[in-house]
């Protein structure tokens, strides 16, 4: 690795915009605050009813405005509260990957998580793994000029 | 003629520009008389290969909204709808009745070489000559007149060594930037100048017209590209003649309206007022009866507030036109016409290509002829093509001929000194970055955030024709924006002789200390001012 | 030679030899006027209401257009390789009512399936001749090969025709001139980029498929293979041939092998063109600047979505919809939507490259993103009327499909 991408990861914290279904992860996310588990400041929580609100121009705005990774999170398959969603969550999401990746940026960037509302642990857990993930990739290329 | 029920495909051209590039327009009649168009692409027209920029796309709303554009019966008469004739008729009295001395007759080129014929000789009948808007040949030496003449095939530019680039082809002649473009891949070195920084350029200044000379060093084998419009700064405009004339390079200038060039041959003779002077007249009460051909003022001045009241001051506004909107709205008399499509009829390019509109109807010249006859001037369709390509020197049109350019331009009209001063106006800008700092002239003198601009109109010739984009927008650079400290989605506010105005901001690739605007801002007229700036 | 077919005897899977019974006919198509003698007898006998032709203006210039006048089918006839237009963007539901025909190249075909499954128009009530295509030439090109290659001027051209890897022009002088295309193509002139990689060579999603390949001897040039692919196709040449229109026969095996082998041949060469131009950039930032570079001139125009005949969402799309000539992006929004809505369904017909104000090459863009997509999905796009695998409810609804008619990629 370059000296210089090594000064960043020091003083440049990554921002990861991470979309939370309304019933699994986000309850998720209560539960990993109420339980004090650690976990870095650096997710920015969206709320939706269900991944599967999650369409691909979200995703590409985040990136567009600044976002380095995008994690979308959901209840585990077979437990959506829409029956079905996050199967469909499934399909974009590889969709969007291909793409991403295509267009350059490292896989890790965009990101799926199954998080059931009991696994307050887990979503620190998570948090904790991609952040330092994101941290050794660096800033996004898709970062616009003058964003942190 | 139109079939009902059936798509009627015109071989047509955009009306939008100077270059006036070559497409499809299908249009459907239905049962009852409603119109709708599309456009097509037509890949074989050696202008543009069939490409369009964002207004020829939008041609469909430019030639359908506000109002049916298509309604040829909508004529009217002092705010009663009224038949054609009627409309005619009440012209011709009203053309009758005044005073010849009182009368003007405008037409900026957004319309046929043989509308613009009859148009001049129904002007002659009254001593007159067309009014184009143009004031800014008046302040050129007529010696430099046949350069801005030249015109030059959008392929020859392609085999340029060198071009100087004193357009934005981004925002103003879109489809010259292919051209730019494919020179580039040639070997071409592009040299822009202007405040924006254009992906194109290989080499970027911010010039004064007074600082070309020693800035730029073209060679025989560059083109230099300007545009001439109502607005240009004559200083400008001489300036890249004289470099021209001195490095032997060609110049090419392009145009705002579609026969801008046409018009601008067939008027050669009259004295153009500028549009500021056409405005002090008809405020002085010099001019009380204005005819206008498919030209809105309103769009067009300067000033629109100002306009308005000027407008108001005339005993008669004449408009003939198939454009419906709030300019046609304030007329006297409204003549309408066809859409630009259905007229049969002529445009010579900016390249110098004659080329033929596409449609087969004659009822724009027809009324203007009319109107023509009913004062002494006898001047049917075929005579006014037969003079029109006299005057062009083309024997046909044809889009893979050039118009060969006289050496000499046929200028009667006297020659004002040019003028030298300068202005804050789309080519020019200063060359210093000079630091943004906090305005002395900064109403809170408190206020950190806030500073000093110049702002720059990017006049494109798709200002004046009223179709709604969404450019709501102006420009500055990031480290202004960061300054002002405006946030992502907010406003910028500007100020200017004592007015204000709120406006979302792009962030772009300019020079510190403008402010672009493609649209008119109400705190300042054309050609632009210094402003205030902050949050 | 062996025995006219009569009418009842047409069946699919039946590949034939044709043409057109009138002489006049005959001689005015590309080779033979069957297709035309089908579309005419299509819309004489009533079978459908209208026809999508392609209206000629010049050598090097035609515009499609519905009629329901057989004489204007009539006088449609030949093939033009200078109008490289998509006939299937013209059928929508305001212009698709009742029952209609149209010739289609590939791309025609399957961007025709694809409007289909876009609710777009009635797979049932549309008729599609489909014509084997080598390729067609932009005709901005063509002047300039002229001009600088064949030294002839537009305004003598009689005619033109790709024999044997020759582009030939013909002369009102009644002279030929030809040059291979491979020459012409080393130099950036012959065919449209997209044409050289193009997938599908003989349209076997249409009704039927046509073309002289395998077509020799005396019939060379007055006869037309046909295979019947569907029961429509069977419908449409048994009604052409009832209604004495067109007359056909069954084809031998040697025309039978010479058409597979030429498009064997053919395809191979776009495999290799295609391996060519789409070499992978192995390094993610370089990938970046390569399609940021390549969209930096893009003015934002719209016409690269407005002529896509694949796209079927009108004015208010997702890609329009959000993106906004005030963003300063890195990229531009509008090209990320639609790099990834094409991923799957990119048909690349080229017709977005052909439009494009500022040159940049859009088809090689957004194959850049299809070609894998479609490889790991197993999904040729047009060839069959699996849904995209976009719009697929979960993720096995995708893995159970062998692909989508065809496993090339
Ligand atoms: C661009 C092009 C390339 C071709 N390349 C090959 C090839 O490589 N190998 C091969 O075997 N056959 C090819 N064909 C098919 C072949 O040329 C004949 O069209 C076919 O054999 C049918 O002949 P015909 O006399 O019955 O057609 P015709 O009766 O002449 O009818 C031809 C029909 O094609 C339509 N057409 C013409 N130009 C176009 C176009 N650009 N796009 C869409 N429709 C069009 C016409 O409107 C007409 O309806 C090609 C056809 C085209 C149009
Ligand atoms: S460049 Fe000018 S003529 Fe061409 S499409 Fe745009 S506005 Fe019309
Ligand atoms: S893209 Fe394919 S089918 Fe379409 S014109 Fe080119 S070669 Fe023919
Ligand atoms: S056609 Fe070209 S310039 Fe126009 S929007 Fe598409 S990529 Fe941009
Ligand atoms: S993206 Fe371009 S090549 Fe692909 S289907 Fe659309 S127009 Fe054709
Ligand atoms: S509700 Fe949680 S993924 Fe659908």
């Amino acid at each position: 690795m370059e000296p210089d991408k090594n000064e960043i990861s020091e003083a440049w914290e990554p921002r990861i915009v991470m979309f939370c279904c309304n019933w699994c992860s986000y309850a998720g996310a209560d539960g990993a605050g109420i339980g004090r588990f650690q976990q870095p400041a650096s997710m920015r929580i969206i709320r939706v009813m269900c991944s599967s609100r999650v369409d691909p121009v979200h995703v590409f705005s985040a990136f567009l405005e600044g976002a380095d990774a995008v994690m979308i999170t959901g209840c585990h398959l077979g437990d959506c509260h829409y029956i079905n969603g996050n199967e469909k969550t499934l399909v974009k999401f590889n969709f969007m990957r291909s793409m991403l990746k295509e267009l350059g940026l490292e896989e890790e960037r965009l990101q799926l998580n199954w998080i059931s509302a009991s696994e307050g642990e887990k979503f620190a857990e998570v948090v904790r793994k991609v952040t330092e993930q994101v941290r050794q990739l660096g800033p996004c290329v898709l970062k616009p000029e003058g964003v942190a | 003629m139109q079939v009902k029920n059936r798509e009627n495909v015109y071989s047509s051209i955009c009306p939008g520009c100077g270059l006036a590039c070559g497409l499809y327009i299908r249009e459907m009649v239905s049962g009852t008389g409603e119109t709708s168009v599309s456009v097509d692409f037509r890949k074989s027209s050696p202008v543009n290969a069939g490409k369009l920029c964002r207004f020829g796309l939008k041609l469909p709303v430019y030639y359908t909204e506000p109002q049916a554009h298509t309604e040829p019966q909508a004529s009217m008469v002092r705010g009663q709808k009224s038949e054609l004739k009627a409309a005619i008729s009440a012209a011709s009295e009203a053309l009758k009745t005044a005073p010849a001395e009182s009368l003007a007759f405008f037409s900026v080129g957004n319309t046929t070489n043989e509308e613009q014929k009859a148009f001049s000789a129904l002007a002659g009948a009254f001593g007159a000559g067309v009014e184009t808007g143009m004031g800014i040949y008046s302040s050129l030496p007529a010696k430099m007149h046949s350069a801005l003449f030249q015109g030059m095939s959008l392929e020859g530019l392609e085999k340029a060594k060198q071009v100087f680039l004193f357009v934005d082809p981004y925002s103003q002649y879109p489809l010259l930037l292919r051209r730019v473009i494919r020179a580039k891949e040639n070997g071409a070195k592009v040299v822009c100048i202007g405040p924006r920084h254009l992906p194109v350029a290989d080499e970027q200044f911010c010039l004064k017209p007074e600082e070309y000379e020693k800035a730029l060093s073209p060679s025989r084998d560059s083109v230099l590209i300007a545009d001439i419009h109502p607005y240009s700064d004559p200083a400008h405009i001489k300036a890249v003649l004289d470099l021209a004339q001195a490095s032997g390079a060609k110049p090419f200038f392009l145009r705002p309206f579609a026969n801008s060039a046409g018009t601008a041959l067939l008027s050669a003779h009259t004295k153009q007022r500028t549009l500021d002077k056409l405005f002090e007249d008809i405020n002085s009460g010099k001019i009380k009866t204005l005819f206008c051909l498919e030209s809105d003022l309103l769009e067009l001045a300067p000033d629109r507030e100002a306009a308005l009241q000027a407008l108001s001051k005339l005993d008669t506004l004449i408009v003939q036109t198939s454009g419906q909107g709030e300019f046609s709205g304030l007329a006297d008399i409204l003549i309408a016409s066809e859409p630009f499509y259905r007229k049969h009829g002529t445009v010579l390019n900016a390249e110098g290509r004659l080329l033929s509109v596409g449609g087969n109807s004659t009822s724009g010249f027809d009324a203007l002829s009319g109107l023509a006859a009913a004062f002494g001037k006898q001047l049917d369709f075929e005579s006014a093509r037969k003079e029109v390509f006299e005057v062009i020197g083309l024997k046909e049109a044809d889009e893979f001929a050039f118009r060969k350019p006289a050496e000499s331009f046929p200028v009667t009209a006297e020659v004002e000194t040019p003028c030298s001063k300068h202005e804050t106006g789309q080519e020019s800008c200063s060359v210093s970055n000079s630091e943004v700092s906090n305005s002395e002239s900064c109403p809170e003198k408190s206020c950190p955030e806030c500073s000093s601009a110049s702002l720059v109109y990017s006049l494109s010739p798709f200002m004046w024709h009223g179709v709604e984009d969404c450019s709501a927008f102006v420009e500055l650079n990031l480290s202004m924006v960061r300054k002002l400290g405006l946030v992502k989605g907010g406003n910028v506010k500007i100020r200017a002789s004592g007015k204000t105005v709120d406006m979302k901001f792009r962030i772009s690739d300019i020079e510190n200390g403008y402010l672009l605007s493609p649209l008119r801002l109400p705190v300042s007229g054309i050609p632009g001012a210094e402003v205030e700036l902050s949050r | 030679m062996s025995e006219l077919k009569v009418a009842a005897d047409i069946k699919v899977g039946d590949r034939l030899l044709g043409w057109a019974a009138s002489e006049e006919v005959r001689a005015r198509g590309a080779s033979g006027g069957l297709v035309t003698a089908v579309l005419a007898s299509a819309l004489e006998t009533g079978l459908v209401e209208r026809v999508l032709i392609l209206k000629k203006v010049s050598e090097f210039e035609a515009y499609p257009v519905f009629t329901s006048d057989v004489k204007e089918v009539l006088e449609s006839a030949g093939s033009m390789h200078s109008v490289p237009v998509n006939l299937a963007r013209y059928l929508k539901p305001e212009t698709c009512s009742g029952k209609i025909a149209l010739p289609a190249k590939p791309c025609d075909a399957r961007a025709v399936v694809e409007r289909a499954k876009r609710n777009a128009l009635s797979p049932e009530d549309t008729y599609v001749i489909g014509l084997n295509c080598g390729g067609t030439m932009h005709p901005e090109k063509v002047r300039r090969m002229l001009e600088t290659v064949y030294r002839l001027g537009p305004e003598e051209i009689a005619g033109e025709e790709i024999v044997k890897g020759k582009l030939v022009f013909f002369t009102k002088d009644g002279k030929e001139h030809a040059v291979p295309i491979d020459d012409l193509e080393a130099d950036g002139l012959g065919r449209r980029d997209s044409c050289r990689y193009c997938q599908v060579k003989i349209p076997t999603n249409a009704d039927l498929a046509c073309g002289n390949w395998g077509v020799s001897g005396d019939l060379a040039g007055r006869g037309t293979f046909v295979e019947v692919m569907t029961e429509k196709g069977a419908e449409l040449l048994r009604n052409a041939v009832s209604a004495g229109f067109a007359e056909v026969m069954q084809a031998d095996e040697k025309s039978i092998s010479v058409r597979e082998k030429v498009n064997k041949v053919m395809l191979g060469m776009s495999e290799k063109r295609k391996a060519e131009v789409f070499s992978t950039i192995e390094n993610g930032e370089e990938r970046f600047e390569y399609f940021r570079k390549e969209l930096e001139n893009c003015i934002h125009c719209g016409a690269c979505k407005a002529v896509c005949p694949v796209c079927t969402c009108g004015e208010d799309s997702k890609c329009t919809a959000y993106s906004s000539l005030a963003d300063s992006y890195k990229m531009s929004l509008f090209h990320m939507v639609r790099f990834l809505h094409l991923s799957d369904s990119c048909i690349g017909c080229g017709q977005c490259e052909d439009v494009c104000p500022a040159e940049i090459p859009l088809t090689r863009l957004y194959q850049r993103f299809a070609v894998p997509v479609q490889k790991e999905y197993r999904y040729l796009p047009g060839m069959s009327d699996r849904t995209p695998p976009f719009f697929a409810l979960k993720p096995e609804d995708n893995e159970d499909n062998e692909g989508g008619g065809c496993s090339c990629r």
